[in-house]
């Protein structure tokens, strides 16, 4: 993978976020993001705590909108769709993990799994794709858990399974390991990049873990609100 | 700090949580609930029994067989009761040279003092309420001495020495029902006209009414001045003496009103422990953090204490506030509706309403707060799962606890209480169990379906809840429509419309068979009872008096004449409760009404001794009876067995049927029997109806009450649930649902959720009112299946309209909510 790669899966031109403050303030937390992600690059977003990462992650998966510039998602501009068109554009080719799981609290393991084949109509084998993803992050033996009975880094298993089960062009990871303890984050960590290597997905994961960082492609560091400086992965 | 400042401050932290804000609402609901419903039933059943009352003309009665002392009127006058007086004797009337035995009743000029007085004079055919009786040198007579005499407004009669004139037949007088076997036809004359018929001597049988009437504590202080004085021949005449049947329509309203008022509670109740639930989650951590800094678990059972009842104390003063402010608007309805000046409520709603959030907090809420104080920290900040195994146990005791003690609150019935309370644990557990089945057996279903799942109810044990609180709900609501529609509906049914509306009474035995020849003629059904009067001097050998009795219906009992009976066959208005009916072949033996038996104190198998004009006879009890007196047929306290009363003196009285358009028959009849005395009791009967009527009218304006505290419930019960409803939207939104797509899962899990738990909630209410009816008024069970239809369709409309309605702002919530993890 390198920077050439001819397809940008996400592009962002002098993107920005602002938003008024309950005293009628206007405040900035984004603000001139310029950035190109290529298709099966990994980027690591990196700062520090309240730097506007988890923002600027949402703007380019489409879960807000942004007040300026503009970002390009699987080559589609996001400001002029709503929020319909926008969950239309992730159906099936977007992934996300978050850092407190963001499962459905009163589905099981598979259910939970199932969850975003369901929404498509075009899916079939549901059960049995679903299935699959479980025993693909060790769970098969887990399947009628709800989240409420599994250990934070099984359900993070579980999120990484419903993230990967439609085998997204694109998975957006924000903290993956920040609510557990080092040696299930570490575990996490691998079962995502070989998942990652594995359905060649592009990788976009806000951590403030260097070393976590360092496994990525390229790092993008935020501070305020912009990038300080755009400093290439080990190659 | 002083105290006030600290409470204050407490409050506005309290006041941030949504929770708190909901439980308050929840908890003043039902505050709100009780206390109009209580102010409510308070004013109607007040109204009731002024309604009662009117039917014997006055509040209080005093009867004598000589005239009383006068000083009573004026002790009661000075104690500012208004009196009236009434005297009654037998007499013969003349009018064109025909004859009849009639009833003089001398009224005075304030008479009635309760009660319509209507009369039909001769311009107008219609019936009109009158304030007072006939004025001087006038007289009424009621419709059969009008029929009997040819009797016209504007003919004259005479009266002893004395001509009157008629100027009206009277049509509605209040002390009718009193002693209708004694009746005649009546003639009603002004008391300054006595004298000059010269009819009363003092050896004249008579009988003197006084009445009083005035504030109820009035009443009570002049009836206890006047017990002390009374006389041998003199007695005061309560409700219940003269008219069992207005005292059981009473009763049985009061019953539909407290039912009403339970199921109120009960729903509110749900409510209140599902805040709570969610309240205690939501405390948990900020509980956990005071602890890992320090605070004992006395000081935060302190501030717990402190804020449960700053609740109480806010939610009593709006509940009761609201609560009153209903019943006002409620009265001015039902005042049009029943055309009676309602009397002004107690203070007692007020207080059950204060009790009632009292017992709410500790029974519903505390436990769940509790629970939370007393779980390790790290438990709880590491956000691990807890086993509230013992104390989980100790939460629904609480709220059974809580639900009972509520009940008796509402009800003053331990019994009645404990059976609506197991009920509702059973109809939960049920609800909670049907609920399972169907949503795994819909899931079985939907699995072969692909892409339906997820249009499913998302969540067992939150679908579950909802359920079992929605179940509740139209439990209620339904429970409350089968009530007022079907109990109320079988209640009138079974007084037919063509319930006997005569009585025939003073049948002489040589007469029977002419008169059973004459009834086959004019098509009219009469079955002859024979009658017997005797007086119960002994039980079990021991010989009996007045004097053996504290109670004043036993010592009334004894001192009377019982109306004796004897007859083969069981009428329908009577069922044994204990013993055996007569075989066919039984000569011996007695058969007594149940309330009597429990007021003397004697029961199966003892022996009573009746003096029967001078010969005794002594019978074994052998059957026990339950009497509906609302019937209309002659009934009897005693009846012995077949053939017993054979050789005694006797008299026949039947009920008979007489439609309007065959009032002819009255004269006909009184021409061929001349001394047969015929009773109208139609218009005891249409009194009667109206109690009834007014008291469905009472249990539909108290279920309008319950229909509102169940909406507000519904929406407080969504209205917990919003924060994870919220975060379910936006990972579906995340996942790439459409809001489309989500609406119609929404639409259709309420849906779901409103039409299982409106069919689980039809099948119940169906099985318990039939129970109910059965348990508390002894009727015929039925099934309604149109309830069933009913239930399920207006379960789904109402609960998949008011859900998606409720969920639907939630809609907007921005997927970006899933990415912020601050407590923003
Ligand atoms: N809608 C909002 N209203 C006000 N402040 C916001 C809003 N969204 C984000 N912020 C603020 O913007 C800053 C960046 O937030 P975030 O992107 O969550 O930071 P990070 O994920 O890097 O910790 C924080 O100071 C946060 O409080
Ligand atoms: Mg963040």
């Amino acid at each position: 993978m390198n920077d050439n790669n001819p397809s940008p899966v996400i592009v962002t031109t002098t993107l920005g976020k602002s938003v008024i403050t309950s005293d009628q303030q206007s405040l900035t937390i984004l603000s001139e993001i310029n950035m190109n992600i290529q298709a099966g690059e990994s980027v690591a977003i990196v700062g520090a705590s309240g730097s506007g990462k988890s923002t600027l992650l949402g703007l380019l998966a489409g879960l807000d909108s942004a007040t300026s510039g503009s970002v390009e998602l699987l080559g589609h501009k996001l400001e002029p769709l709503d929020e319909d068109a926008r969950a239309q554009l992730r159906l099936g080719r977007v992934g996300f993990v978050y850092q407190a799981f963001n499962l459905m609290e009163n589905l099981n393991a598979l259910e939970n799994v199932m969850l975003p084949l369901e929404l498509d109509r075009t899916v079939t084998e549901i059960d049995q794709r679903a299935l699959d993803a479980l025993c693909e992050v060790g769970l098969e033996h887990r399947l009628n858990h709800k989240p409420g009975q599994l250990s934070g880094g099984e359900q993070q298993r579980v999120a990484l399974a419903r993230a990967f089960v439609t085998q997204p062009e694109i998975l957006f990871a924000d903290e993956p390991t920040g609510n557990l303890d080092a040696a299930t984050g570490r575990e996490i960590i691998e079962r995502l990049f070989s998942l990652q290597q594995q359905y060649r997905t592009t990788l976009v994961m806000v951590t403030h873990d260097d070393q976590l960082a360092a496994r990525c492609d390229r790092q993008l560091h935020l501070a305020e609100g912009r990038f300080l400086e755009q400093i290439a992965g080990q190659q | 700090m002083n105290w006030f400042t600290m409470i204050k401050q407490q409050w506005r932290q309290r006041w941030r949580l949504p929770e708190v804000r909901l439980m308050l609402l929840a908890l003043a609901l039902s505050v709100t609930a009780v206390t109009a419903v209580g102010f409510v039933t308070d004013r109607i059943i007040f109204a009731m029994m002024g309604q009662a009352t009117e039917l014997q003309g006055g509040d209080l009665v005093l009867t004598s067989a000589r005239p009383p002392d006068p000083g009573y009127l004026q002790k009661a006058q000075s104690m500012g009761l208004a009196t009236a007086t009434v005297t009654q004797f037998p007499s013969m009337v003349v009018a064109s040279e025909k004859l009849q035995l009639a009833q003089v009743k001398v009224v005075s000029s304030n008479y009635p003092l309760k009660g319509a007085l209507k009369i039909r004079s001769q311009s107008t055919n219609v019936s009109s309420a009158v304030g007072s009786g006939p004025a001087v040198g006038n007289a009424w007579v009621d419709p059969r001495l009008s029929a009997s005499l040819d009797l016209l407004p504007g003919n004259v009669v005479e009266l002893g020495k004395n001509v009157l004139n008629i100027d009206a037949i009277v049509t509605q007088m209040p002390d009718q029902g009193v002693n209708a076997f004694q009746f005649a036809p009546v003639i009603v004359i002004n008391e300054h006209d006595l004298e000059a018929t010269g009819l009363l001597t003092a050896a004249s049988r008579a009988r003197f009414l006084f009445l009083f009437a005035g504030e109820p504590e009035t009443i009570e202080r002049y009836t206890s001045w006047l017990k002390a004085q009374l006389k041998v021949t003199e007695r005061i005449r309560t409700l219940e003496d003269g008219m069992p049947a207005v005292q059981q329509a009473l009763e049985r309203a009061q019953g539909f009103l407290g039912l009403a008022a339970l199921l109120s509670v009960i729903l509110a109740g749900a409510a209140i422990a599902l805040t709570s639930h969610s309240l205690g989650k939501r405390e948990a951590k900020s509980i956990a953090i005071l602890k890992t800094l320090g605070a004992t678990q006395k000081e935060l059972l302190w501030r717990l204490g402190q804020s449960q009842m700053l609740l109480v104390a806010a939610a009593s003063l709006i509940g009761i506030f609201a609560g009153f402010l209903i019943q006002f608007l409620l009265g001015f309805f039902i005042r049009q509706w029943i055309q009676t000046e309602l009397p002004l409520p107690g203070i007692t709603p007020a207080l059950v309403g204060i009790g009632t959030a009292f017992i709410m907090t500790l029974g519903f809420s505390t436990p769940f707060l509790f629970r939370q104080i007393s779980t390790a920290p790290m438990n709880v900040l590491q956000d691990r799962p807890v086993k509230h195994t013992v104390a989980g146990r100790v939460t629904i005791l609480s709220a059974l606890g809580g639900v009972y003690l509520l009940m008796w609150l509402q009800s003053h019935d331990l019994k009645l209480s404990l059976i609506i309370l197991v009920a509702t644990v059973i109809a939960i557990g049920l609800f909670t169990l049907t609920a399972i089945i169907l949503l795994r057996l819909l899931k079985y279903i939907a699995r072969r379906y692909r892409n339906t799942r997820h249009l499913l109810p998302a969540d067992n044990a939150r679908f579950i809840l909802l359920l079992v609180i929605f179940g509740t709900g139209f439990f209620s609501l339904l429970h409350l429509t089968s009530l007022r529609t079907d109990l109320i509906q079988r209640w009138s049914d079974s007084l037919p419309t063509n319930a006997p509306n005569h009585f025939l009474v003073n049948i002489q035995p040589e007469e029977r068979e002419t008169f059973s020849g004459f009834a086959v003629n004019k098509q009219i059904s009469a079955d002859l009872y024979p009658m017997t009067r005797g007086r119960l001097v002994a039980i079990n050998a021991n010989s009996v008096g007045p004097d053996d009795y504290t109670d004043d219906r036993a010592k009334r009992l004894l001192e009377r004449e019982f109306n004796l009976s004897s007859t083969a066959r069981l009428s329908n208005s009577n069922k044994i409760v204990a013993g055996q009916w007569f075989s066919a072949d039984t000569r011996s033996g007695l058969s007594v009404e149940e309330d009597i038996a429990k007021t003397l104190g004697f029961g199966l198998g003892d022996r009573l001794q009746f003096d029967i004009a001078g010969q005794r006879i002594t019978e074994q009890v052998t059957s026990i009876r339950k009497v509906r007196w609302d019937s209309m047929e002659p009934n009897f306290f005693v009846i012995t067995a077949p053939g017993l009363l054979e050789d005694l003196p006797k008299t026949f009285i039947t009920s008979i049927y007489i439609p309007t358009d065959r009032h002819g028959l009255i004269p006909q009849l009184i021409d061929e029997f001349p001394g047969v005395t015929v009773i109208d009791i139609s218009a005891i009967m249409q009194q009667v109806r109206g109690m009834i009527d007014k008291a469905s009218l009472a249990v539909q304006s108290v279920f309008s009450m319950t229909l509102i505290a169940g909406l507000l419930v519904l929406y407080a019960a969504l209205q917990s649930q919003r924060r994870s409803r919220q975060k379910e939207i936006a990972i579906l939104k995340s996942l790439g649902a459409r809001k489309r797509q989500i609406r119609t899962m929404l639409i259709f899990e309420f849906s779901i959720l409103g039409g299982l738990s409106g069919l689980v909630a039809a099948i119940f209410s169906i099985a318990l009112s039939n129970y109910l009816a059965w348990f508390l008024f002894e009727m015929e069970p039925a099934f309604n299946p149109g309830l069933i239809a009913f239930g399920s369709v207006a379960g789904a409309v109402l609960v998949g309209a008011a859900g998606y309605l409720n969920v639907r702002p939630l809609l907007r919530v921005p997927p970006i909510l899933l990415l912020n993890q601050s407590a923003r």
